[in-house]
């Protein structure tokens, strides 16, 4: 990972542990915007850190609409 | 009723109307998006280290103004910004006004090209402020200036507006280095035509050249952070994706149709300075837009501006000719392909503007947003996506605040598509079968 996208990553991993919010929304489906037609997942890039799969474990799955996940706090 | 008055009787309605749907028109994303992250520098952050980004300082702080002024006086700050470049456009039309009077125009033509101007920048659509608006709104003066210089012998001008008209045009250049282009184009043709190195030491052109250097001296003294996020999406950005095509457009037609009338002109031999140059800004902005390769609508913004001010030309060129009973029916046939062109254009940005895309009016969005305020009204969210949706008025609308300071994932295809294969942080996903 370059010094730039690491730097992305961690703190966008850094300010969701510290601020937990009361929502998550998460991008799905095959199409995304930058992307084009691609697989690419949140769940799996974010989750190459531990932190992040530790805070889901926070957060159940309270809709999935227009192509988001949206998270709830338990 | 008398026949030169015919423009205005015409056309005023038209603007009344443009103003009109300006009101209630939703403003595009970018602008949104520029707008409520100016409030969060008003508020203390820091651009370019707090909000990382890679557009440039003046696209920001062209803001700064109108959120303290709608803070103030405790307006909305969409309501605010169109107010504001509204003042703006009356202000250019007049500075307009003040270096066309020093022209050898009559006044009859003098008020069509304003009204043209007042209309082509009212209705814009959804584009309303983008920074190819601000850009073309700005160069406009300049570009005025320039076009005298080069028709009328003799043209001199007074200090001020010349000054002005530089200064604005390196304004409108600040928002995006790609609209150097087309007045580099120009510059290069008034040279050729003057056959003059003193061409380039007129006093707007000085006074371009030098406050664009200033901006530069600015940035690099007060905004190192700049270079840094400029360079972190000039490597990233160029992997962003889009659907929007670089050719197979409408815009394309305009240029098309643009060619046919130059080369109809030329042929006639009735193609003046004007006309060759209203023609190069056009190719000039066609290129521009290109060479962005994203296809964005708003990046043929200034190609449709002087598209449209080149057609009003020539069909005033053309009804003048009428008047005078020398017409041909290639040239009626032409008039009204233009006029038709014209209309055409107006209607599909103004439709674009009660309709947006990405409409704060459509089900999804408010839906969206009334959950939000259900389940985390005052309390912070955070947004994984690259979805370009107005997220910066979502929060608004949904009275909530960001968990996170990266708001969107812009960078992330960057990220994922230029990958070091050596490192492979993540695995490669493969397009669905």
């Amino acid at each position: 990972m370059s010094k730039y996208e690491y730097e992305f990553f961690d703190s966008t991993i850094k300010d969701l542990v510290v601020s937990t919010p009361e929502l998550i929304f998460i991008q799905t489906g095959y199409y995304k915007a930058g992307f084009g037609l691609s697989t690419f997942d949140y769940y799996e890039y974010l989750s190459q850190d531990i932190r992040f799969v530790d805070l889901l474990k926070q957060y159940d799955l309270l809709r999935k609409m227009y192509e988001l996940d949206i998270l709830i706090k338990k | 009723m008398r026949k030169d008055l015919l423009p205005i009787v015409i056309l005023t309605p038209i603007i009344i109307i443009g103003f009109f749907i300006l009101y209630f028109q939703q403003l595009h994303t970018d602008v949104l998006y520029f707008l409520y992250w100016t409030e969060r520098v008003v508020d203390g952050a820091r651009l370019y280290v707090d909000i990382k980004d890679i557009n440039t300082p003046i696209t920001f702080y062209f803001n700064y103004p109108i959120i303290l002024v709608a803070k103030f006086l405790g307006l909305s700050v969409e309501l605010t910004f169109k107010v504001f470049v509204v003042n703006l456009l009356f202000g250019i039309i007049f500075l307009c006004k003040k270096i066309l009077s020093y022209s050898a125009l009559s006044s009859k033509n003098m008020i069509y090209i304003l009204l043209v101007l007042l209309l082509v920048f009212t209705l814009s659509g959804w584009d309303f402020g983008q920074r190819e608006y601000l850009f073309s709104l700005l160069a406009t003066p300049f570009v005025m200036v320039r076009i005298i210089y080069v028709v009328q012998k003799n043209f001199k001008l007074p200090i001020w507006p010349s000054l002005l008209s530089g200064l604005l045009a390196a304004c409108g250049v600040g928002f995006k280095p790609y609209f150097v282009l087309p007045l580099l184009v120009l510059e290069i043709y008034i040279f050729l035509v003057k056959r003059n190195i003193r061409t380039f030491f007129r006093k707007e052109c000085l006074s371009l050249v030098f406050s664009i250097i200033f901006q530069i001296a600015v940035i690099l003294w007060f905004l190192p952070g700049y270079l840094e996020n400029f360079l972190i999406g000039l490597q990233n950005y160029p992997y962003y994706v889009t659907q929007g095509h670089l050719f197979l457009r409408f815009e394309t037609l305009l240029l098309i149709v643009s060619v046919v009338i130059f080369f109809y002109e030329y042929k006639k031999g009735i193609s003046g300075q004007t006309s060759r140059i209203l023609f190069l800004l056009i190719l000039a902005s066609w290129v521009a837009g290109i060479i962005q390769t994203k296809g964005f609508p708003q990046h043929y913004l200034p190609l449709r501006f002087v598209s449209l001010f080149y057609f009003s030309s020539a069909i005033y060129r053309s009804l003048g000719s009428r008047i005078r009973n020398d017409t041909t029916i290639t040239k009626d046939f032409l008039t009204s392909l233009l006029l038709s062109l014209m209309l055409l254009t107006f209607w599909i940005q103004e439709t674009k503007a009660l309709n947006p895309p990405l409409s704060v009016s459509s089900t999804e969005y408010k839906l969206l947003v009334s959950l939000t305020k259900e389940k985390a009204e005052n309390q912070k969210i955070a947004l994984i996506s690259t979805s370009f949706y107005p997220v910066v008025l979502f929060v608004h609308d949904a009275n909530v605040g960001w968990a996170t300071r990266n708001t969107n994932f812009w960078l992330v295809p960057g990220f994922y598509k230029n990958v070091d294969s050596r490192e492979k942080p993540f695995p490669y996903h493969n397009l669905p079968k």
